[in-house]
């Protein structure tokens, strides 16, 4: 392991969390990079990971390895979550140091919260032929509002960051702060050689940001593979089941799908909406919203609490439908590709890259954003729509980005 | 010709006030040997004039004092004459206690502070309640050393605890309430400790003791004396130049005659011989440093030392774990120099101007910052014009964080409702820049946020000017100085960098208004170019 192999390419993918620590979309697919890349002859894989603050922190020792040989956890305390900023000295040490015996020729990064932007520039230091991929998960280098492009407090859509326009979201940082921010991310950015686009619509929205084209590509991220199918649990006849999987939070949709769900109670309609998810830690304005929509929550909505993540495909098969109705302009949402795994029939905002899904997955309803008339009245029409497709995946080479040697842009 | 013999001696005499019912008043001084001399008969003088004295009689010469003085205040106008006569009147012994409260006056001097202001002034800050406005004259004594506290040099500053507000009575007790501050030049000895004499209406002067005066220059009291109320417009020319200037200035001074040695600490391999020096000062926050080092490590500058400056010692430990990171995290070599006190911009350049190796400096601010990409390839192009002898300086196209212009060198104009000092001021700030004007240029000065300068120059003129307290007009004070000995003050207007400006905290102080006042006078008396408006 510590000499490349004559003909293989070593690849170091860097990931803000472990899936073993948490289950959101950016460390899953991390983590399935890094799996496939093991699992496919000519390439080794290695994983660095934030701890996400959930392992006991070991004085002195910057990486450890509790999961295995290729995997190493960092569990730096010190992070600025509005630079993105790492300032623990140790993590460049230890990371240069990785680096000059791993002798990656690519380091794939999916994500830096927890790592440090920093850390796109420490490759080609030690290492100065190096690649170095980022593959951008959402909107957090535009968005200091998590990444979302809504505003704050309102939650309006938003489609151009500008140091006024995000004091206008952050009283509390001045517009100077949103410029230096601006300035420090695209100093870091400019050691990226391939920026890694899971949508066309988060492409676009980058390029309009300024990152250049030519270092752009668009590729969907690998998915693990499915649980084997699951029967669906056995239900009333007649009763009409409509599945909601992913965070609880207004940015979801929650209030447009409660909004819903109180016109279909109106019209009689005899379903039920089941809500699968965690309420994940939110900041102070979201969870206070949230507790506001949760108190009126509509009696035909049913809270089913969180899901392991290979129960989902059985769950999906359960339902009628899946609805998305995303308030925020999402990337490339893993539940669509999960629905459409499962076969069943996805209803979802025309919005960003949750509309861009949905074009491409025959059988979907597309809905006008932030209408929960049109998405009752499409729950309403279910019976009559074309049957759902077929189940299908959606899936590409990940690994071919790793394959082509890439023009310096 | 008194009753008993005749004394010759000069006539001092000054015609003081038209009397309608007396005529003409004189007041007429002898230096007499052995009085008494008995009444006065008559006045004569070798050209004929004879006065015949009536009624006259010799007085006890502290009383007689009192009345000349008391006729003197009256003339209104002072001249070289009354003030050789007022010096010649008897006044009373000091006997080192107060003789002012037990003449019972309703008057009252309260002193709150008497501080000694190198290199041998004396500033005092007291409330001075006087309704019936008796007092005509204070002066500040040690010894034989005499200075007459003149109140239009005093800054004044409202005294709500010695004039309470309320009732007629109290209006007439504590009318004509001031607190204030005054400044006397000096020599005075720092060991003795000083009196008031408080002259009133009718001519008497009692003595009021001072405490030893305070030896103490810490930034507080600069800082304290520098947020009192602004003058008028028509007195504050006046104020600052004899008192709130000379009292911070030498506070000041004596401040920075007490800076520890600055402790240096090296950040990776410096270069071996620096072509280029940057000189960054650090003061209210040490971010900006990651930043800025960030985007140098972008394309570093091999042939140029970094020098960070930190004029903060409450940052010293933050600003230590910040270059301990940054060194790690950009791998670009740079010093850490602590000042271990709050100096101010020129002493922490001046440090940096004594750490410096290069023959080329580029004085730089802390939230100025190269655009994306630059990395340090602007600072050779910025230095390259210091190779003509005849440039002393070059300043770069400084932009705000909209695009919009921050600095394109400096002019002066005037400020409305201020004295006619010369400001500098930055055309077209604010404004989308025009069309490039590439062509180096010769400008009026630069401003010191990004500023490069030959190292032999800036020793030979001192380094910067360290009478402008803490910050503000040491680059224009450089300008003029640089002009003065025949360099040329030149712009690169193709150097383009951002400036966010103020950035750092405390930076809108009360006291660094005053601080900008007190430097702008400095400035006007020091150098005084043309200023438009």
């Amino acid at each position: 392991m510590r000499k490349a192999k004559a003909d293989g390419r070593r690849v170091l993918v860097v990931s803000h969390t472990h899936p073993k620590l948490t289950q959101g979309g950016g460390e899953i697919v991390a983590f399935e990079t890094f799996r496939r890349l093991n699992a496919t002859p000519g390439f080794e894989g290695f994983l660095l990971s934030h701890d996400a603050k959930k392992l006991p922190v070991r004085a002195g020792a910057a990486f450890t390895q509790p999961f295995g040989p290729r995997e190493y956890l960092y569990g730096g305390r010190s992070f600025d979550h509005f630079l993105f900023a790492n300032p623990d000295p140790n993590f460049a040490r230890a990371f240069e140091a990785l680096l000059a015996e791993l002798q990656p020729d690519i380091v794939h990064f999916h994500h830096f919260i927890g790592i440090g932007i920093e850390a796109l520039a420490m490759p080609r230091r030690v290492l100065p032929r190096v690649e170095v991929m980022l593959t951008l998960h959402e909107y957090l280098l535009i968005c200091h509002h998590h990444g979302q492009m809504v505003t704050r407090p309102d939650l309006t859509l938003c489609t151009e960051a500008s140091p006024q326009a995000c004091h206008g979201c952050f009283p509390e940082q001045s517009p100077q702060s949103f410029f230096m921010r601006d300035l420090w991310l695209r100093r870091h950015l400019d050691a990226v050689d391939r920026f890694i686009a899971p949508s066309h619509f988060l492409r676009a929205r980058f390029l309009a940001w300024g990152l250049a084209e030519a270092r752009m590509l668009v590729q969907a991220n690998p998915l693990p593979p499915p649980a084997p199918r699951q029967k669906p649990s056995p239900r009333p006849p007649g009763t009409p089941r409509i599945g909601f999987f992913g965070q609880i939070s207004e940015l979801k949709g929650l209030g447009v799908l409660f909004a819903a769900a109180h016109i279909l109670a109106a019209r009689g309609w005899p379903g039920v909406i089941e809500m699968h998810g965690r309420q994940e830690e939110q900041p102070e304005l979201l969870r206070r919203r949230l507790e506001r929509l949760l108190a009126a929550q509509p009696p035909n909505i049913t809270l089913c609490g969180p899901y392991p993540n290979e129960a989902v495909g059985g769950l999906m098969a359960g339902c009628d439908a899946v609805v998305v109705p995303s308030i925020w302009w999402e990337n490339a949402p893993l539940v669509v590709r999960e629905a459409a795994a499962a076969g069943v029939r996805v209803i979802g905002a025309d919005l960003g890259g949750l509309g861009e899904a949905l074009r491409a997955l025959p059988g979907s309803i597309l809905l006008t954003p932030r209408d929960p008339l049109a998405l009752a009245e499409a729950i309403l029409a279910l019976p009559q729509a074309e049957p759902a497709p077929a189940a299908a995946l959606i899936e590409t080479d990940p690994l071919s980005l790793y394959r082509r040697a890439w023009p310096k842009g | 010709m008194f009753e008993h013999g005749v004394l010759t001696g000069t006539l001092l005499s000054v015609f003081i006030a038209d009397d309608h019912t007396q005529g003409q008043r004189f007041i007429a001084l002898f230096q007499a040997p052995r009085p008494p001399v008995g009444p006065l008969r008559q006045l004569a003088d070798g050209l004929g004039l004879r006065l015949q004295a009536q009624d006259a009689r010799l007085e006890d010469a502290q009383a007689a004092g009192a009345r000349c003085r008391a006729m003197l205040h009256a003339a209104a106008k002072a001249s070289d004459i009354a003030n050789t006569i007022r010096a010649a009147l008897p006044v009373p012994a000091y006997t080192g206690n107060d003789s002012l409260t037990p003449l019972g006056l309703p008057l009252r001097i309260a002193i709150d502070a008497v501080i000694r202001i190198p290199p041998a002034g004396i500033a005092i800050e007291g409330g001075l309640v006087d309704p019936m406005r008796l007092v005509t004259r204070l002066a500040l004594r040690q010894g034989t050393t005499c200075q007459v506290l003149e109140r239009d040099h005093w800054a004044l500053m409202p005294r709500p605890d010695l004039a309470p507000p309320g009732s007629a009575e109290d209006a007439i007790r504590h009318g004509g309430t001031t607190g204030f501050l005054a400044y006397a030049q000096g020599p005075f000895l720092a060991a003795a400790p000083p009196w008031l004499e408080v002259e009133t209406r009718d001519g008497t002067i009692a003595h009021l003791p001072l405490p030893r005066p305070a030896e103490g220059a810490g930034l507080a009291v600069i800082e304290q004396i520098l947020a009192l109320p602004r003058p008028p417009l028509a007195r504050i020319s006046t104020v600052l130049a004899h008192t709130i200037g000379p009292i911070a200035r030498g506070l000041n001074r004596a401040r920075l005659a007490l800076r520890p040695t600055p402790q240096r600490q090296d950040f990776g391999p410096l270069p071996a011989s620096p072509e280029r020096a940057l000189i960054i000062p650090l003061h209210g926050r040490v971010d900006f440093m990651a930043l800025q080092l960030a985007l140098f490590s972008a394309r570093p500058d091999p042939g140029c030392e970094i020098l960070y400056i930190l004029d903060d010692p409450r940052l010293a430990e933050e600003a230590e774990r910040m270059a301990q990171s940054c060194w790690m995290r950009f791998r670009l070599p740079f010093s850490l120099l602590d000042l271990g006190a709050h100096l101010g911009y020129a002493p922490a350049n001046n440090a940096g101007l004594a750490a410096a190796r290069a023959a080329h400096l580029c004085l730089l601010n802390a939230d100025v910052f190269p655009r994306q990409g630059e990395g340090m390839a602007w600072l050779p192009r910025l230095c390259a014009p210091l190779g003509k002898p005849a440039v002393g300086a070059v300043g770069a196209t400084l932009l705000f964080e909209d695009g919009t212009l921050q600095h394109g060198g400096m002019e002066y104009q005037r400020v409305a409702s201020l004295p006619p000092w010369p400001f500098p001021i930055h055309p077209g700030k604010g404004a989308k820049p025009g069309p490039a004007r590439p062509a180096l240029r010769e400008v009026s000065a630069l401003t010191g946020a990004c500023l490069a300068i030959r190292r032999a120059d800036l020793q030979a003129l001192g380094g910067l000017d360290e009478d402008c307290i803490i910050a503000d007009f040491e680059d224009a004070a450089l300008c003029e100085a640089l002009r003065a000995r025949g360099l040329r003050i030149m712009l690169q207007p193709d150097v383009v960098l951002y400036h966010l400006e103020r950035q750092t905290p405390g930076s809108h102080a009360p006291w660094r208004s005053g601080a900008t006042l007190v430097n702008a006078s400095h400035f006007a008396a020091r150098w005084n170019p043309d200023a438009q408006g």
